[in-house]
């Protein structure tokens, strides 16, 4: 009888220990799973700092060399700067047609135009990067419809594959679906009454646009910000199709270092300073437009 | 630029089964003309009947089902758990949760490669469909959380007071309500699981290889119009992805 009176008692400090902690519960098997990578990840990092050895791969003494030599050779500082300068050219013409483009789309009282331009951004949204620059490769390449219409005027085929432009093509064509979608539902919670007091009040549309409802759609405009130029700046298959080994990003360079050269441990360093800068940079944002939140929508 | 020297690309050809070059070297396929001659439908049927795709398309379909299934309830309790409850540490948990956009894809699949590796995961396509769960987990986030946000607490609340638990309520109220984000996210994380290739490069072998890879490395090794066939296939898939969406809970979701 006490016994059972005893493990009552106990179920139920679990049972109010648990609803205390209920959101925290509920989030854990997130948690876990994206812990079983971080895990990895820091495995990887431990690696970054091991010595690299012909035979073994790696040695299990502890090195700054790999990171020295992050740092010094051309060829991967060149990408570093590449990858980001690429990145941002990318975010910020996103942005530029992306803004517009949601504004238009959510405000639009025509639904047949509405549904249109949702459309367009679904279809390449629902597309894996493959069949995109997989795509992009026919239509830029030298023997595909660029080639052929230019052969036809210029009697001489231009191909923009292997170049930074089918890069920033592909890239364009990956990242702003999702900033399109990102920044929509902000456009939908800003209140049309906003827009109208302001145009009461004199302002011009162009003002309007500016000054009071551009600043309404800080948070969806930073959160897409976020996802695309992380992205972005992570990018392998558009550089690597769209690129053709002349135009590599980092994770290339990465990718050609662990798998082809077989050179864990400075492979690792390079991508545990791309992780560090790409976390600072989103850090950076999140503080800069104190924003809580970027799952959030549909408010 | 020497380390391009080095390591001029070679991978894709060693990559491919053996069966493939043999095919490649019997029949001189012209790695070329991509501009339309002239209309056929052929290149579908050498798609589909084609070793590469079929196995690709089986294991590509395994894996995403997988990967549903898990990111369902994982991304619903989780995005409920976030938005719901009071936790000190959600914008440290959110920055975290993030971790599988802010990572590399080609880091975190070689993270994850020794995580199999030690457990003997590799080449397992239930291991692939854990990773493309885990990598696309912010998008199930995105989805679910919209839809908890616009859900009403009082009826929840209404639920309770009426005199049902907590579970009978987050059966019977919660999940119905927040279904039309479970959908949309659920089908989203389907089609990206279908699509994903840099990290299943990594942790498949050539005999659980999925379909993004195996064409990937058809149009290494020579640009045949059966791979184009086999992209206009994902096109289709995503149309009908979305038409589906649009019949259940309206494409109009993604706006709100």
């Amino acid at each position: 009888m006490t016994a059972e009176k005893g493990s009552g008692s106990i179920k139920e400090k679990i049972y109010l220990w648990a609803k205390k902690r209920t959101g925290y519960l509920l989030t854990l098997p997130a948690i876990v799973s994206v812990g079983i990578m971080a895990v990895g990840l820091f495995y990887f990092s431990l690696i970054s700092f091991f010595k690299y050895d012909i035979i073994q791969i790696f040695v299990p003494a502890f090195t700054l060399e790999n990171y020295l030599r992050v740092f010094t050779t051309e060829g991967v500082v060149s990408s570093f700067i590449r990858t980001f300068t690429l990145t941002t050219i990318t975010c910020i013409l996103c942005l530029l047609i992306g803004i517009p483009y949601a504004y238009f789309m959510v405000r639009t009282k025509s639904l047949m135009l509405k549904r249109a331009l949702l459309l367009m951004t679904l279809v390449p949204f629902f597309i894996g990067e493959i069949v995109k620059a997989y795509s992009w490769v026919i239509i830029l390449g030298e023997k595909g419809l660029l080639g052929s219409v230019t052969q036809q005027l210029f009697h001489s085929p231009i191909s923009l594959v292997n170049t930074p432009y089918a890069v920033l093509i592909g890239l364009l064509h990956m990242l702003l679906p999702m900033t399109i979608l990102l920044i929509a539902p902000s456009v939908t919670a800003v209140s049309e009454y906003t827009e109208m007091a302001a145009q009461n009040l004199g302002a011009t549309p162009r003002q309007c646009f500016f000054h009071v409802v551009l600043p309404q759609l800080k948070p969806g405009i930073l959160g897409a910000l976020i996802v695309t130029f992380a992205i972005g700046a992570t990018e392998y298959a558009n550089p690597d199709l769209l690129g053709g080994g002349v135009f590599d990003f980092v994770a290339n360079v990465m990718y050609m270092m662990i798998f082809n050269a077989v050179n864990y441990p400075y492979g690792a360093a390079m991508g545990v300073v791309l992780v560090i800068t790409l976390s600072a940079i989103v850090y950076i944002i999140l503080r800069i437009g104190k924003i809580g939140n970027i799952f959030i929508r549909g408010r | 630029m020497v380390y391009q020297d080095l390591f001029s690309r070679r991978h894709a050809v060693l990559r491919s089964p053996p069966a493939d070059r043999v095919d490649l070297l019997l029949h001189q396929r012209s790695a070329g003309d991509l501009s339309p001659q002239g209309f056929s439908v052929q290149w579908y049927f050498t798609a589909l009947t084609s070793p590469w795709f079929q196995t690709g398309l089986k294991n590509s379909l395994i894996a995403a089902t997988f990967c549903t299934i898990l990111a369902v309830p994982i991304g619903m309790l989780a995005s409920y758990g976030l938005l719901r409850y009071k936790i000190k540490a959600r914008n440290a948990i959110q920055v975290y949760l993030l971790l599988p956009f802010t990572v590399p894809l080609v880091v975190q699949g070689i993270s994850l490669l020794f995580i199999y590796a030690r457990i003997g995961l590799v080449g397992n396509i239930l291991g692939i469909g854990f990773a493309l769960m885990e990598i696309n987990l912010p998008f199930m986030l995105w989805s679910t959380s919209s839809a908890v946000n616009r859900m009403d607490p009082n009826l929840e609340n209404a639920s309770m007071s009426l005199g049902a638990n907590e579970i009978y309520t987050f059966v019977h109220i919660t999940i119905p309500a927040l279904l039309p984000g479970i959908m949309s996210g659920g089908l989203l994380m389907f089609v990206l699981g279908l699509n994903e290739f840099v990290t299943s490069l990594m942790l498949t072998t050539i005999w659980s290889a999925t379909l993004p890879i195996n064409m990937y490395t058809r149009i290494k090794t020579a640009i045949t119009p059966d791979v184009a066939a086999a992209a206009a296939i994902y096109i289709i898939i995503a149309v009908i992805a979305i038409i589906i969406l649009d019949k259940t809970v309206g494409i109009e979701s993604y706006l709100k």
